[in-house]
């Protein structure tokens, strides 16, 4: 089994373990097609440049979404679920090109961080409530919002 | 201001999809997010857990819905996208997505036959940062599984 956290160890404040992501021109492709969004904006330049305006291919909001889903769900572990995530893409994010078949240009590492803001039991839950945000290089802030999860108790 | 053909559309529901979840579906959305949860992909160890087997990553629906067969892109037989050339008339043409917020009630395991229901929730026009007008369109869309239990409930928002 995998550690699990449980409720009476987390406290108001604490960080959550942060979990770093790159993503590629050809990550992009995968998401794409995983997720079933076939919108140009991820994967045709020109598209992007000339229609979108957006400079360039960006990074699916749903994917940056997915990677803040995981730290949450890493977190918590097999016992805990969970339960609402509420996601802001407040900003674009650009992939790394592929420089060669097996490796990408320099470019962005994201970190997923979040930060526990609130603790209560209801109706026998025992809930845990979360901000949480997507940093670049930069540490801009380009994707923000909420969750809430329910923890397995000790008691 | 928008147009009475937009209003109308405030409350158009989609046409509900059906959508048999495989494990290689649910193994793609983890693998493309770079998420090796065993949850995902090791029957043995998931079985030891309290779901008992294998379950899909939160969110792997995709956006808006799965598509039925045979679609693609710009077809308007798609409650967004239907929507989206709507709005296109009232001279915006581009939309990007501007957030989502998710409620999950149960896992999803391969084998599940889930339902899409789709709703368009709200149109409305906005002032933007910079100055300019934008719209902001909302569409809600509620997964049901084959014993009609309500899996996950998402909103989404677009700015147009």
């Amino acid at each position: 089994m995998k550690k699990q956290t449980y409720w009476e160890d987390i406290s108001v404040g604490q960080d959550i373990p942060s979990l770093t992501k790159v993503a590629t021109t050809l990550m992009l492709v995968k998401w794409a097609g995983a997720y079933g969004d076939y919108n140009p904006l991820h994967y045709d330049n020109d598209f992007a440049v000339n229609f979108m305006k957006t400079g360039g291919i960006i990074v699916h909001g749903t994917l940056k979404r997915q990677w803040l889903i995981q730290m949450l769900t890493d977190w918590v572990g097999d016992e805990g679920w969970l339960k609402r995530i509420q996601t802001s893409f407040k900003a674009m994010d650009y992939p790394r090109r592929m420089k060669t078949l097996v490796g990408p240009e320099d470019g962005d590492t994201w970190q997923c961080k979040g930060k526990v803001t609130g603790k209560s039991e209801k109706d026998g839950q025992h809930i845990v409530e979360c901000d949480i945000w997507l940093e670049n290089s930069k540490g801009e802030i380009t994707t923000a919002g909420t969750a809430t999860l329910i923890l397995p108790a000790r008691k | 201001m928008i147009s009475d053909e937009l209003k109308n559309l405030i409350g158009r529901k989609g046409k509900p999809i059906v959508y048999e979840v495989s494990r290689a579906d649910l193994r793609k959305i983890a693998d493309a997010a770079g998420d090796r949860n065993p949850l995902y992909w090791d029957d043995e160890y998931a079985a030891g857990t309290r779901y008992g087997g294998i379950i899909a990553p939160p969110d792997f629906f995709g956006w808006p819905v799965k598509w039925p067969p045979d679609q693609t892109f710009m077809n308007s037989n798609d409650l967004f996208m239907e929507m989206a050339i709507e709005i296109a008339k009232a001279g915006y043409y581009r939309a990007i997505n501007a957030g989502m917020e998710s409620e999950y009630f149960l896992p999803v395991r391969p084998g599940d036959t889930i339902i899409f229901s789709s709703e368009i929730v709200a149109i409305e026009e906005k002032e933007g940062k910079k100055g300019g007008k934008m719209m902001i369109s909302t569409i809600e869309t509620t997964m049901t599984n084959q014993n009609g239990d309500t899996v996950t409930k998402l909103r989404q928002s677009s700015i147009h």
